[in-house]
């Protein structure tokens, strides 16, 4: 295998002229400015949008994790009251895993896999803007009731009976379960159309087994949210209904079953950390690839540990539950199922140490957060296959030990990587490099700052300091740790507040990209950075799983797609054969309209049981106007069927 | 800079295909998925519910009523014709039949959700007695939602081509909204035996 030098230049150039092209931009972006960006439903605005909004709500669950450790820094501390504690506690919990893992993961497949598979938009690009603005006004609502003294308080996995009717007073957990409902709306979208895209609008020639890596994570991820969904659908609103209407889902005074709850919530729960860890699984595999200057080692063995990675995490929710009356016998299946998800994790670990070894790796920062990756993450899956274990759970139960687990296995499993990945694809959504110097930093700090934090918290944890307590006293002696672990802290928001400076600066200052800046061999690096509104010219034509390493000194492509029109092409599932043409619809603020009445009828369904019909009547309305056709694409839709059938008549 | 070499042209394509071809088709699909596995955990928490009590029904609950409950089913069993004919004519292009038969869908549609309102009542129990009132109560719920969405739907496309010429992918839509009834309706069958012949085993 010859490795390939960085920076090796390939665009698509034109079998169109300019005019062409102009034309081409004027039909992708027909609406500027304002009414423009309210309008859009180009999947790289959306992408680009659910990215920054979701990097604010980092911003402030980030900030509520500092306030905590400010907290927890010293024993018989006073800076936070219990109540605001429990407050915050459930907001940094809620905030990071609805408000900003699960989005940002989704929007970077948004913004990526039409690039990497070579079309021009999602399959339902409305649908993708409407996702987007139920997630916005999802993370509006709930932050608008924190500040105004009704945050979620009940911890982020609300464990009847204290968030049921009984001990939940007021309506700081209806917040909660209704925010869930506005971002299952949004990821359920978000997933719909990432599975329809995949299936059926990958480029001629791009078969399952040629199909980047990333992109078969964000599969298994979508398919895994339409099921864990679901399910925290199902549990949030009989929740929702119990605290609202007296209905008695998990009351057992009237037969219903507290653990009911744990049950519906873990089986989405659990795989949620599926949900963001195997799209940053996806994002490590092309790094790797495209660092090492190799294909990755093992292709159908990753592509089955993705597989067999969300299949199985359907299959451990119940090692949430050890500390309850679960059987024995269910006991021994859980703990079995919990270890062995980490035997296709740790086939990709090996697969990638493979595929560097084998290669000529470039250390620039990206890769740099993936060994990053490999080190904290496999510290927190040890602790994972502890956890497994009945007898140990049951002892680290409710203690920091499976605090400092969990966030090893997210920072490490998705934090490192997310990160890396933004410096890996930021010359392609901005046009402009990051500067290596302060991703070295931004490196060194987060990683020195990740141990520093969460190393200790193990040790309190095995000392019996639980969770979710807001100050501890003196005599109980952790507060050392905790103060180290506080110090570990600063150092993190210092790495994150590089990384931030790295972000803007670069948006300005950073050197010029060029389409292709690390020599890549997926898709999005064939177009220009950032790329035009309508992604390719011309449709690639794929002829190896190398993409376009592959490629000789010449590039085929599909010609023949109409430039007045958004129109892109439809192909087989299985052998992506052209199948037809599909015209995408045009900017509207159709999206916007539906999601501003759903936010209204799920705002005003926590108040009243009447919000949910009288609202979905008004949904009629924005439901209609969005299917009704535009008038001048109506007619002009009917007189070229008028011709067709005319020519078919002729022929 | 390589060249670019065009191996085919799409230009001759169609503009729309019916069936597993179609994106739209795809969307139903994963609506239905969506959907069915809502219906799915709501069984399992119906199983979850019966096998922690004592008794089902509860002491003192009253047995669901069969007669409304089986007038529904029937009538969504007869809906699938109007929805096959609708689907047929479609794919025809034959404006005045899918017009027609949208409209025969639309009204039974319509009924179904009229009996579906009574058919809490033949339950026999208030959603808040008890768990089984619940689970009940919240079942009949999330089918009759999905069924209102597809009713809604039904009844938009018999408005637009009652009122405008519908292009081809008005037909295609049509064709993926019996799709999607018949899943209502399949999903029906299951879920009435549960709610209402569960009780009696």
């Amino acid at each position: 295998m010859t490795a390939r030098p960085l920076g090796e230049e390939i665009t698509l150039p034109p079998a169109i002229d300019e005019a062409d092209r102009a034309r081409l931009h004027a039909t992708w972006e027909p609406v500027t400015g304002f009414m423009g960006w309210l309008k859009s439903v180009n999947h790289k605005s959306v992408g680009k949008r659910y990215i920054c909004t979701a990097l604010v709500f980092f911003l402030l669950g980030g900030l509520e994790a500092a306030a905590m450790r400010a907290q927890l820094a010293r024993p018989d501390n006073t800076l936070i009251g219990p109540d605001l504690y429990n407050q915050i506690f459930t907001m940094h919990g809620s905030t990071m895993m609805f408000l900003f893992a699960v989005p940002i993961m989704t929007a970077i497949g948004i913004y990526l896999v039409p690039l990497m598979i070579g079309t021009r938009n999602v399959a339902f690009p409305r649908l993708n803007a409407l996702g987007f603005w139920m997630y916005l006004f999802g993370g509006i609502f709930l932050y608008t009731f924190f500040f105004m003294n009704t945050g979620p308080d009940a911890g982020w996995f609300n464990y009847v009976p204290l968030s049921g009717p009984q001990y939940g007073m007021g309506k700081r957990v209806d917040v909660w379960a209704q925010m869930v409902t506005f971002t299952e709306i949004s990821a359920l979208v978000a997933a719909l159309e990432m599975v329809v895209t995949i299936f059926k609008m990958r480029a001629p020639g791009m078969t399952w087994g040629r199909l980047p890596l990333l992109v078969w994570a964000q599969l298994v991820t979508a398919v895994m949210v339409m099921f864990a969904m679901s399910s925290v659908a199902t549990a949030s609103i009989m929740l929702g209904a119990d605290r609202l209407i007296a209905t008695q889902f998990f009351n057992p005074a009237e037969g219903g079953d507290v653990l009911l709850w744990q049950h519906l919530f873990w089986f989405f729960g659990h795989p949620e950390v599926y949900i963001i860890f195997i799209p940053a699984l996806g994002m490590v595999s092309q790094i790797v690839t495209t660092f090492s200057r190799r294909p990755v080692f093992g292709y159908p063995a990753m592509v089955a540990a993705l597989v067999a990675t969300g299949t199985v995490g359907f299959g451990l929710w119940v090692h949430h539950m050890f500390s309850t009356s679960v059987h024995q016998l269910g006991q021994s299946y859980f703990t079995a199922a919990s270890t062995m998800i980490s035997i296709p994790t740790g086939v990709q670990i090996f697969c990638w140490i493979a595929t560097l070894w084998l290669g000529r790796p470039v250390w620039r920062t990206p890769l740099l957060f993936v060994v990053g990756f490999l080190v904290v993450f496999m510290i927190g899956g040890l602790s994972g296959v502890m956890l497994a274990s009945v007898p140990f759970d049951v002892q680290a139960t409710d203690t920091y030990f499976v605090v400092a687990h969990l966030h090893y296995v997210l920072l490490g499993g998705a934090i490192l990587p997310l990160i890396g990945a933004f410096y890996y694809w930021y010359p392609k959504v901005t046009g402009r490099m990051m500067s290596e110097r302060l991703g070295l930093w931004n490196f060194w700090l987060l990683f020195v700052g990740v141990n520093v934090t969460f190393f200790p918290m193990h040790i309190l944890g095995l000392r019996g300091m639980t969770r979710r307590i807001y100050t501890y006293p003196q005599f109980m002696g952790w507060g050392t740790l905790n103060l180290i672990s506080t110090i570990g802290a600063v150092i993190i928001v210092a790495g994150m507040a590089v990384f931030a400076v790295n972000l803007f600066v670069s948006l300005k200052r950073g050197a010029l990209a060029g389409a292709n800046p690390w020599g890549a061999d997926t898709l999005e690096w064939a177009t220009s950075s950032p790329p035009p509104p309508y992604n390719f010219v011309n449709i690639p034509v794929i002829t190896s799983r190398e993409g376009i390493w592959a490629y000789g000194e010449e590039i085929p492509v599909m010609t023949g797609l109409k430039t007045d029109r958004p129109e892109t092409l439809i192909t087989t599932t299985m052998t992506t054969q052209p199948l037809y043409k599909h015209e995408l619809p045009a900017p509207t603020l159709a999206p916007l309209g539906m999601a501003i009445v759903i936010g209204g009828l799920l705002t005003a369904g926590i108040f009243t049981p009447w919000g949910l019909p009288l609202g979905s009547l008004v949904v009629i309305i924005p439901f209609y106007f969005w299917g009704w056709p535009d008038k001048k694409e109506h007619e002009r839709n009917l007189r070229e069927e008028r011709e067709r059938r005319g020519e078919a008549a002729a022929a | 800079m390589r060249r670019v070499r065009a191996v085919a042209s799409v230009q001759d394509l169609p503009s729309e295909v019916y069936g597993p071809g179609n994106i739209t088709w795809w969307g139903a699909l994963g609506g239905e998925v969506i959907e069915g596995f809502v219906v799915l955990l709501g069984v399992f928490a119906y199983f979850y519910l019966r096998n922690t009590a004592p008794t089902w029904p509860p002491l003192h609950t009253r047995l669901p009523s069969l007669g409304v409950p089986t007038l529904n089913l029937v009538l969504m069993l007869l809906s699938c014709a109007p929805a096959w004919f609708a689907a047929r004519a479609a794919k025809a292009e034959d404006r005045r039949s899918t017009l027609i038969w949208l409209l025969v869908h639309s009204l039974i549609g319509l009924a179904i959700l009229v009996v579906r309102y009574f058919e809490f009542f033949a339950l026999n129990v208030r959603w808040d007695a008890s768990a089984y009132g619940s689970i009940n109560w919240a079942l009949l719920f999330a089918h009759g939602y999905t069924a209102v969405f597809d009713v809604m739907d039904t009844m938009g496309l018999a408005l637009l081509f009652m009122f405008l010429q519908p292009e081809e992918k008005h037909y295609v839509d049509v064709t993926e909204n019996s799709f999607f009834w018949y899943f209502v309706v399949i999903t029906w069958i299951p879920l009435f035996i549960l709610i209402f012949l569960g009780p009696r085993w």
